[in-house]
């Protein structure tokens, strides 16, 4: 592990990092630069590698090799300034059954050195963000299991820390709840502190400014997540709808002035347009429909699901692999 | 400043944590609190000081002599024995004591006279069915201490019969001290004849006193040799009075003098055997009794003596389970892990729980201490200073070697699977049932490897001896403490800190 200043100014630096429990188990050859302020989505199966990640992002685990810098400092090495600037929420609820919910973020906020006034507002503050202040008396063992997450994410919070690690923090909770903690995710972006965040939930990738596609402990592909869209598709996908049935020929005919990446019939009078460029195709497009004496009824640029997205690269990974073995 | 500032604010949060997580239990505080007195109430109501008499059966057969004195061996072997019955059937009697029908088959030996007499002890044979070694060394004293007490009763009546003589030859020695008297008076006056008479008269009375009082005689010189009472007795003199009398010439200028001399003699052995026949038979066989106690004046029964151990055991166990417990709380909860990625140091972390679990401890010791002495009358015979430091002390290093447990853990299982072998080593030796003294050197310096070992110890002198707790003992307490908690402490900051593949951590498992 090499120490010293990162060669940026991302907050997270990684090269080639790699940890391995075994010949399958584990993370290789992960890649990444964070800037501050931005919210980085790891994406996967379970399994693929994210707790992983983050436990070595924290210095909870030491890397086998690679470059590995947070807020510039080696994270198995971190001193105690930087560990105050840092927010952890783990994939299991780590909160104290017996005590209330504002007892364990004011022992959250203790163990971060605030004491007395400031303790007791960034309390408040923190419980009211997470909207726990009416149920902040209730016991953590008789909270529901949102309660519980928002009760965690309050306490990995209450510090106000500048890079916060949240470990699939929507995980088990429902699509409400999901909502109102993305939303404090952006918050928090918007507030200048870096955010990662891991995650099942393919859909939550496109609030991220970054993802990491993460699939059976290696990263399958990484951008944003427009780019991840792209990259499932080969490019941006456009969707036609003729006023009539369209033969193969036209079709094709079509596909090939407009330098179409693939093309495919969803219906018989609709075509699924792949293109370099979604914006300057739509015109090659009606050109090519014109001249083919075809009457286009609607044309749009369609955003891909991300689990579709998802689908695509991650069995493309799994069909490299194979190749590979 | 403000880093330290910082500490003080986890290892009081973490303090406060472990106290509000305790009192939010309140079914386990009132059971630490309660139980112990439960346990030692129902003791002390349940505990025979004294075993229950064992119920027996006397064996006697038809040529035993002590047939005819069942009523003394009945009486001897009380109260530790209680005669359900007597019989002269070896067989049917061992058959009742397999069955469970009685306790103890005491067989009188057959012919006890005559094997006493050709110098053979007369065996009485004790059979029981115990198989507990503790139950077996008691039937074995109160066999031995009953056996005594018939030899007592015995040898009383040989005392009895002797002072019986003693009492009924009561004119026999006044008689020979009036001839001497009469002796001396004749030779002074110089009347021969009735010096002769007074002579021949006393000659007569000695050899009386001779034939009837020579063994009560004997038995009061041996009780005197005994005592170690030097010179000898009025008895030694007696025997050659007769002849000092013989050899007296009434010619002889001197033999007034010498007559006057057997007749101190006689005197002497008159209060002598006056005095013999006032002891008791009972004391005359068994001079010395014993009066032990303790040093302080405190009064031990069984049940208080207990006390102080069971408190001290209760103490070091709650405090080595709330401690290992607890770091394996917070792993299985996750929040190590939340600890790790923070500010929290070890020291911290543990700094905190010792400081919140020394104060429930303490709470609960003072509970204890305050209930048994006033509610249950345990002696406090030293200083209450004294006891408020060594329990201080105590809990610190049952706390270390919590951690100690914790460290060496992989799981809540696991941590309290070595509670329990520290408890249970604790039980044997510690002092708590066994006393230390009965343990070899070697393994008595591995007693010390739980605090209750030097703690039991040292409540006990300060308690029921009044004395302050010798300093080894503090010292070994002290230093104990000390160790335990530093390499306690170096073994979770081990397991604290980042692993590489392959070594467990706390956020592996």
């Amino acid at each position: 592990m090499s120490e010293g200043p990162p060669p940026n100014r991302s907050v997270i630096h990684a090269a080639d990092v790699t940890k391995l429990f075994g010949p399958e188990a584990g993370l290789r050859d992960l890649d990444l630069d964070v800037e501050p302020g931005s919210i980085l989505g790891m994406i996967g199966p379970s399994g693929a590698g994210k707790t992983t990640a983050v436990r070595l992002l924290t210095g909870l685990l030491a890397p086998d090799g690679g470059t590995l810098t947070v807020l510039g400092r080696d994270p198995t090495r971190f001193p105690i300034e930087v560990r105050q600037r840092i927010g952890y929420l783990p994939q299991e609820n780590a909160l104290y059954p017996t005590l209330s919910i504002r007892e364990n973020v004011s022992f959250a906020a203790a163990m971060h050195g605030l004491a007395g006034r400031a303790r007791r507002r960034r309390v408040r503050a923190v419980l009211e963000i997470a909207d726990l202040t009416g149920v902040a008396h209730r016991r953590v063992a008789d909270a529901s299991g949102g309660m519980k997450r928002r009760a965690g994410l309050a306490a990995a919070l209450v510090h106000e820390p500048d890079l916060v690690f949240l470990d699939e923090p929507t995980a088990g909770i429902d699509p409400i709840l999901r909502h109102s903690l993305w939303t404090e995710f952006e918050q928090l972006r918007r507030a200048g502190t870096t955010v990662v965040v891991t995650t099942q939930y393919v859909g939550e990738a496109v609030m991220c400014d970054e993802l990491v596609l993460l699939s059976e402990g290696a990263v399958a592909a990484r951008g944003t997540p427009e780019q991840l869209q792209r990259e499932a598709y080969g490019g941006e996908i456009v969707d036609v709808r003729f006023d009539r049935s369209v033969g193969r020929h036209d079709v094709e005919r079509i596909g090939e002035r407009i330098a179409a990446v693939s093309l495919r019939g969803t219906g018989l009078d609709e075509v699924e347009f792949v293109v370099a460029d979604a914006a300057t195709a739509t015109a090659e497009i009606h050109r090519a429909a014109d001249a083919a004496q075809l009457t286009i009824v609607e044309i749009e640029r369609r955003y891909p699901d991300m689990d579709d997205a998802f689908v695509r690269i991650v069995g493309r990974q799994r069909r490299l692999s194979s190749v590979g073995t | 400043m403000r880093r330290f500032r910082h500490h003080l604010h986890r290892i009081g949060a973490f303090a406060a944590k472990e106290v509000r997580e305790v009192s939010r239990q309140p079914k386990l505080v009132l059971s630490l609190i309660i139980g112990p007195f439960l346990i030692l109430g129902l003791f002390a109501l349940g505990f025979h000081p004294r075993p229950l008499a064992l119920r027996t059966l006397l064996v006697m057969p038809s040529d035993s002599e002590l047939a005819d004195r069942a009523g003394d061996l009945e009486e001897s072997l009380q109260p530790f024995i209680e005669v359900v019955g007597i019989t002269q059937d070896p067989d049917g009697a061992t058959r009742r004591l397999l069955d469970g029908e009685v306790d103890l088959v005491v067989v009188t030996p057959p012919n006890a006279i005559e094997r006493i007499r050709n110098g053979e002890h007369a065996t009485i044979q004790v059979l029981h069915t115990q198989l507990d070694p503790f139950e077996q060394s008691n039937i074995a004293i109160f066999a031995r201490t009953s056996i005594d007490e018939l030899n007592r009763t015995l040898l009383a009546e040989v005392a009895r019969v002797g002072q019986g003589r003693v009492e009924a030859s009561d004119d026999v020695l006044p008689a020979a001290r009036e001839s001497a008297e009469a002796l001396t008076r004749a030779l002074r006056t110089g009347d021969e004849q009735a010096a002769r008479n007074a002579a021949l008269e006393l000659d007569r009375a000695l050899l009386l006193v001779d034939r009837q009082l020579a063994s009560s005689a004997e038995v009061y010189e041996g009780l005197d040799r005994g005592l170690g009472v030097d010179g000898e007795g009025p008895f030694a003199s007696f025997s050659g009075l007769r002849d000092e009398v013989a050899n007296i010439d009434s010619a002889d200028p001197d033999a007034a003098d010498a007559a006057a001399a057997v007749e101190e003699n006689i005197a002497a052995l008159e209060v002598a055997l006056q005095e013999f026949t006032r002891i008791p038979p009972e004391v005359a066989v068994q001079p010395f009794v014993s009066d032990e106690r303790l040093a302080s004046g405190a009064d031990i029964p069984m049940t208080t003596y207990y006390a102080p151990a069971v408190m001290v055991v209760l103490i070091q166990h709650l405090s080595i389970t709330f401690a290992a417990l607890s770091v394996m709380r917070e792993r299985s909860l996750g929040t190590t892990e939340v600890v790790r990625v923070g500010p929290t140091t070890v020291a911290d972390l543990l700094l905190g729980k010792y400081l919140g679990y020394s104060l429930i401890a303490g709470v609960i010791s003072t509970v204890l201490v305050t209930g048994l002495v006033f509610g249950f009358g345990v002696p406090m015979a030293g200083s209450w200073s004294w006891l408020a430091g060594l329990m201080a002390m105590l809990i610190v290093a049952s706390l270390a070697f919590g951690f100690l447990i914790a460290a060496f853990s992989d799981s809540d299982s696991q941590a309290v699977q070595f509670s329990m072998l520290a408890l249970l080593f604790t039980i044997f030796f510690s002092g708590f049932v066994l006393s230390l003294d009965r343990l070899t050197d070697i393994v008595k310096g591995v007693a010390f490897l739980v605090p209750a070992t030097p703690g039991i110890s040292a409540v006990q002198d300060v308690m029921f001896r009044g004395q302050p707790p010798r300093p080894l003992v503090v010292a070994v307490l002290a230093l104990y403490a000390l160790a335990v908690f530093v390499v306690s402490t170096l073994l979770l900051g081990r397991r604290f800190r980042t692993r590489g593949p392959g070594m467990r951590s706390f956020a592996m498992g």
